[in-house]
């Protein structure tokens, strides 16, 4: 792509405000460049697309409508506070804020503007202009030894249509022996075909615990690129699950700091990349402390036509011994012309560890497919069947209601027979 | 309700079935003994209709239809169940959607309406008693860590659940110590009926004193090479397998 | 557990000299250093090369000025001023030679202190020898034996002159001159190496041995060697290097090329253990190898390496198992100690059906090195049933050094099945205390655990490889626990 196009485009899709730090900062990805070397962010460029100055129309109905939750919608970018149900500022605890960053960055300026515009922004060139064009996003803060995680939150974020590109920004902050469970999920309009450009910055202080659901759920052509960076801290858990149950063009970038001792990080992913189907999972976890466990478990799956991505990355930096980290990533190829590309690593600096990782790529057990088949089960049935079975494991541990609507839509999508 | 007739089979170009013919009527309880490699267990996956094996002459007919003709689904549609020798793990998969997916996909295929969940629920209460199978097993994966006794039982428990006409139990007594094969065994005699066949694959004579044959068969070289009555097992206990090679030999 | 202080073993273990860091007295024709075209010409010349073969090397080197220095690998290393290397140096008493009494005598000690005497050998393991040294091949034993089975065995000088036209069919076949900036600086201006054919249908009846050695300082090493095996044909190739104590750092770029036809079966063996530097870093050989074999169908690649030397490593022994039902196989131990960089792996590409693939690496890392395995592992669409496992095992000797394991799995055929597995630990607390109450000293202890960790990959050596390189993992690793 040529220099001054690529200045166009960014022109246009930060809304005029160009890219932070442009010449020192990170440059624009090709796969030329090892983390981008599956993933050609050139397709996303090449289409007109800008920020809209008023949000679109949110979707009739609201996901998990029987969820009680705190929901906070965003549409393209912009808080909807009609569709939102929030609390009021009195029955809260001191300290506490559940709402848009735009009014939590007035209420609580200091927490709001110092865990924003994380690691990313300066290594990534799409997390860039996410920061130098954020637009609206949650901010959720936690005060010290608060348990909030009896009523879960759930972030909306919807896409309205065509020729839209928005760039949530979210702020979690988890302080010291706090709790909190967070639902964020993204859906675009079936005429969607810009960019969602995502950003989460979490910081879960010692302590401190942290349930964290990621459903994308996208109905429309748009891409979507997102962000997600989470600092632990000492004692600090993390139990996080992402299902890319559906997406047009779709790369997500996971980032964990164990930034303390002690740090727990148990994340899983599942994901699906039907015909002309593009979906990218990237994982980092930063072992930078000692007697740290991380536990990582990702499952795809790939039809005709569909490409999908893995690359997780355990670091264990000197020093921080006695390191217990384990991945296992499986992907199985259901169909003629589906494409896995895996990519498991390790980078270990620490003697005292135990660290694995496991990847298996294939297709169903021919010995189980039978086994179903001689039970009873039609070929798709059964088929199905381990389809689901497949996605369980990595669904496990999320709430009932995510996994059954996850099941639904990937079980439906894939229609395996 | 089962004829086999002069069945030929080859794995990998081999010949492991050589002219093997088996009747068997409604209600009956056949055994077939033999030493290993015979050709036992290929008997049996020919009959559940695994696709690694050759058939080049000969045919299997069940309850007037060409059983060959039928894949693994259709199978144990029309009431062919096999208690396999070596079930697989399914990860992920527990037993209860299991065995509910499969009642209700055989009772589809026969438009029948599904089962409702009190009747299936009433149903795994009843037949899991039968091979006391505990509430934890029923609720695991698909005999995902199971023992060798365990996952045997677990075959009986679907065996019940699944009311086939022709159950092949496949060395069902392999690897099983005498507390589980009381079990096994005594959940399959319960299971006796006249409409229900079973043939029992098996290398030893223990299994058959507690499900007693109407009729045994020693299978060698890939046919069957004599037939008789519960006797004949025990024969075949004192004498071993060696005096029917040697039988053949001349 | 802390560094040297609490633990003089691993002290002395860095401080451990360099067994095989002697140099030879040995007057060399030397071209100046630098790289251009008319250095090319020149070594062209000094080796009396057909035209062809210098229009090949010139084609190279304009491709590989167009090219850059490749930076992903997970080493660090000053860069490399290619115009400060001498590109040829030849022992200049050069005459032809036909048996190993011709060779010089400093030569020949020089052989005899590496331990591989070649007269030896030829004694007790009937294996036939090629000795490289800095660029020249000096010697080739058992011409004569192999000459009556067909079997080509000689220098690739010789193979340029007598052989060509299997030189010219074969030569970049499989590693391409623009497949990396290595392989197309080395197809510029490789000096010699070795060339073995194997005709249709002959197991050859010994192990065939090259052993490569850098002499002179200031000297690049860029042997080419190129294997063909015939249709039906077996032959099983050892290759050892050394090289001498030196401060500079020397730049050993070679490229190898196996030709497997439909149901040949070769295995490559190798010994590395060029100089690794000293405990600081300085000095060590830049070890940056291209080796590549292509499978014909029912052909088999078994590459068999255990690395222990150089202070930089940059190698990755691939298949293209492009027949159906071919098999490649890798299988790899390597110890990095002091201030060693090894990024090193393999790639196995199928495409073929029915194409098996065996991977099995173990690394261990000491000192303050850094160690990582890179492998792909490619499934075409066409590759229909096609099968890998792969195992990457790391072991951690002390808290300075790093294991690391980047594989690249890329599967394009839904019947195709991949299996990757990858742990790292440090050697067990549990094993080490076992074998020390058993009343073992900690280096026994540590020698039995790591000759047992490595056992998979050593027991696919050659029996007369199998001994020395245990030995050397001994050496590379005494008291060497973190």
């Amino acid at each position: 792509m040529k220099a001054e196009k690529l200045a166009e485009w960014v022109e246009h899709a930060s809304g005029g405000q160009g890219l932070a730090q442009s010449d020192q900062g990170p440059r624009f990805p090709t796969t030329r460049d090892e983390r981008w070397r599956y993933t050609r962010a050139g397709a996303i460029v090449g289409r007109p697309m800008r920020p809209v100055a008023t949000a679109g129309q949110a979707p009739d109905s609201r996901p998990l409508p029987c969820l009680d939750a705190w929901r906070l919608v965003f549409v393209d970018g912009h808080f909807d506070s009609a569709n939102s149900t929030l609390p009021d500022a009195g029955d809260l605890a001191e300290g506490v804020f559940i709402g848009p960053v735009s009014e939590g960055s007035k209420r609580f300026p200091e927490q709001a503007s110092q865990w924003g515009h994380g690691h990313f922004s300066k290594t990534e060139w799409f997390a860039a202009l996410q920061s130098s064009s954020a637009q609206d996003g949650a901010c959720i803060l936690v005060p010290a030894h608060l348990d909030l995680s009896s009523r879960p939150i759930l972030i909306e974020h919807h896409l309205s249509g065509p020729g839209i590109v928005s760039h949530p920004r979210n702020i979690l902050h988890i302080q010291q022996g706090a709790k909190a469970e967070i639902l964020l999920w993204t859906s675009s309009d079936a005429h969607a075909d810009g960019l969602v450009n995502l950003a989460l910055d979490a910081r879960v202080e010692a302590d401190a615990e942290l349930k964290l659901e990621y459903v994308q759920d996208e109905q429309g052509r748009n891409a979507h690129i997102s962000h997600l960076a989470i600092t632990q801290l000492e004692g600090s858990r993390l139990d996080m699950h992402t299902a890319t149950a559906r997406a047009h063009w779709l790369r997500n970038d996971v980032r964990i700091e164990q930034a303390g001792e002690r740090g727990v990080s148990n994340f899983n992913g599942c994901f699906a990349a039907a015909e002309d189907e593009f979906v990218d999972h990237h994982t980092h976890v930063d072992h930078a402390q000692p007697d740290g466990r991380s536990a990582e478990l990702y499952k795809g799956l790939a039809l005709a036509g569909g490409k999908a991505v893995f690359n997780g990355k355990i670091v264990v930096h000197p020093n921080a011994q006695r390191i217990e980290a384990f991945q296992k990533n499986s992907n199985i190829l259901l169909e003629r012309g589906s494409t896995v590309y895996a990519k498991p690593e390790l980078e270990i600096y620490a003697d005292d560890v135990r660290c694995s990782h496991g990847c298996t790529t294939g297709q169903f057990d021919e010995d189980a497919l039978f086994y179903l088949r001689s039970r009873g089960l039609t070929r798709p049935a059964a088929k199905r069947l381990l389809t689901q079975a497949f996605l369980s494991e990595a669904l496990n541990g999320a709430r009932a209601e995510v996994q059954a609507h996850v099941e639904a839509v990937m079980l439906t999508r894939i229609n395996p027979a | 309700m089962l004829k086999i007739k002069n069945l030929h089979a080859r794995v990998e170009g081999q010949e492991i079935l050589c002219g093997l013919s088996l009747e068997m009527g409604s209600g009956e309880v056949h055994a077939i003994m033999g030493p290993n490699g015979s050709g036992k267990s290929t008997l049996a996956s020919i009959l559940a209709g695994r696709d690694t094996y050759e058939i080049t002459e000969g045919s299997i007919e069940f309850m007037g239809v060409d059983l060959l003709a039928l894949d693994a689904t259709e199978r144990a549609v029309a009431g062919v169940f096999i208690a396999f020798q070596y079930p697989v793990e399914i990860p992920g998969v527990s037993n209860m959607n299991f065995l509910r997916t499969s009642i209700n996909s055989i009772r589809d295929q026969k438009g029948e309406e599904p089962m409702p969940a009190k009747d299936f629920l009433a149903k795994v209460k009843q037949c899991a008693k039968l091979v006391e199978l505990d509430g934890k097993l029923r609720d695991r994966s698909v005999n995902e860590g199971f023992s060798g006794g365990e996952k045997k039982r677990n075959e009986v428990f679907q065996l019940a659940m699944l009311e086939p006409l022709l159950a092949v139990l496949d060395e069902t007594d392999s690897g099983l110590d005498i507390d589980a094969l009381r079990i096994v065994s005594s959940g399959v005699n319960a299971l006796r009926s006249a409409e229900r066949s079973f043939l029992i694959i098996t290398h030893y004579q223990r299994l058959l004193d507690h499900i007693v044959p109407d009729r045994v068969h020693v299978l060698a070289g890939g046919r069957i090479v004599r037939s008789g009555d519960k006797s004949l097992a025990l024969e075949l206990e004192d004498k071993g397998y060696d005096w029917i090679n040697e039988e053949l030999a001349q | 557990m802390a560094a040297s202080e609490d633990n003089p073993i691993l002290d002395e273990f860095t401080r451990k000299e360099y067994e095989f860091g002697f140099t030879t007295d040995i007057e060399s024709d030397r071209v100046a250093p630098g790289l251009n075209e008319e250095t090319i010409r020149l070594i062209s010349e000094k080796k009396e090369e057909p035209k062809w073969m210098l229009d090949w090397r010139l084609a190279a080197y304009k491709i590989w000025t167009e090219m850059e220095e490749p930076d992903w690998a997970h080493v660090d290393y000053e860069p490399l001023d290619y115009q400060k290397i001498c590109y040829y140096a030849a022992p200049k008493s050069k005459p032809v030679l036909d048996s190993l009494d011709d060779v010089d005598p400093e030569l020949r000690k020089t052989m005899d202190k590496l331990g591989i005497s070649t007269e030896e050998q030829k004694r007790l393991s009937n294996v036939a020898v090629d000795f490289v040294m800095d660029s020249v091949s000096v010697s080739t034993s058992f011409k004569g034996t192999l000459a009556k089975k067909g079997i080509i065995f000689c220098s690739m000088s010789e193979a340029v002159r007598d052989h060509a036209a299997l030189v010219q069919k074969y030569l970049g076949t499989v590693v391409p001159v623009k497949d990396n900036f290595f392989s197309a600086l080395n197809s510029a201006v490789f000096t010699d190496g070795s060339f073995c054919y194997i005709p249709k249908g002959v197991k050859c009846p010994m192990e065939l041995s090259t052993y490569f050695r850098i002499n002179e300082s200031g000297t690049g090493q860029f042997e080419r060697t190129l294997l063909i095996a015939d249709k039906g044909s077996y032959v099983s190739y050892l290759e050892g290097c050394t090289a001498p104590q030196r401060d500079e750092n020397q730049l050993h770029a070679a490229v190898v090329e196996i030709v497997a036809l439909d149901e040949a079966e070769v295995k490559y063996s190798t010994v590395q253990n060029w100089y690794p530097g000293d405990e600081n870093g300085v000095g060590g050989v830049y070890n940056f190898v291209t080796k590549r074999g292509v499978c014909e169908t029912r052909a088999k690649i078994s590459w068999t390496q255990v690395e222990t030397g150089s202070a930089i490593t940059w190698k990755y022994p691939s298949c293209i198992l492009k027949g159906d039902h071919s098999v490649g196989e890798f299988y790899s131990v390597a110890v990095t100690s002091g201030a060693q960089q090894a990024d090193t792996g393999t790639k196995m590409i199928h495409l073929g059906q029915h194409t098996h693939s065996t991977i099995i690496s173990k690394g261990i890392s000491a000192g303050r090195s850094q160690n990582s395995y890179r492998g792909l592992v490619r499934m075409a669409s066409s590759a229909e049933q096609g099968r890998n496992f792969s195992q990457c095992d790391s072991l951690l000797m002390t808290d300075t050094s790093g294991a690391h394991t980047f594989p690249y799995i890329e599967i394009s055929n839904p019947s195709a099945k991949v299996e990757h597995e990858a742990t790292t630990s440090r050697i067990g607390e549990d094993q080490m205390f076992y074998c020390l109450q058993r009343g073992m000293t900690e280096e026994q202890a540590i020698g039995l655990i790591v000759n047992g960790y490595a056992k998979e990959v050593l027991n696919k050596l050659p029996m007369e490889f199998a001994v020395e390189a245990q030995k050397l993992l001994a050496i590379s690793l005494e008291g060497s626990v973190g």
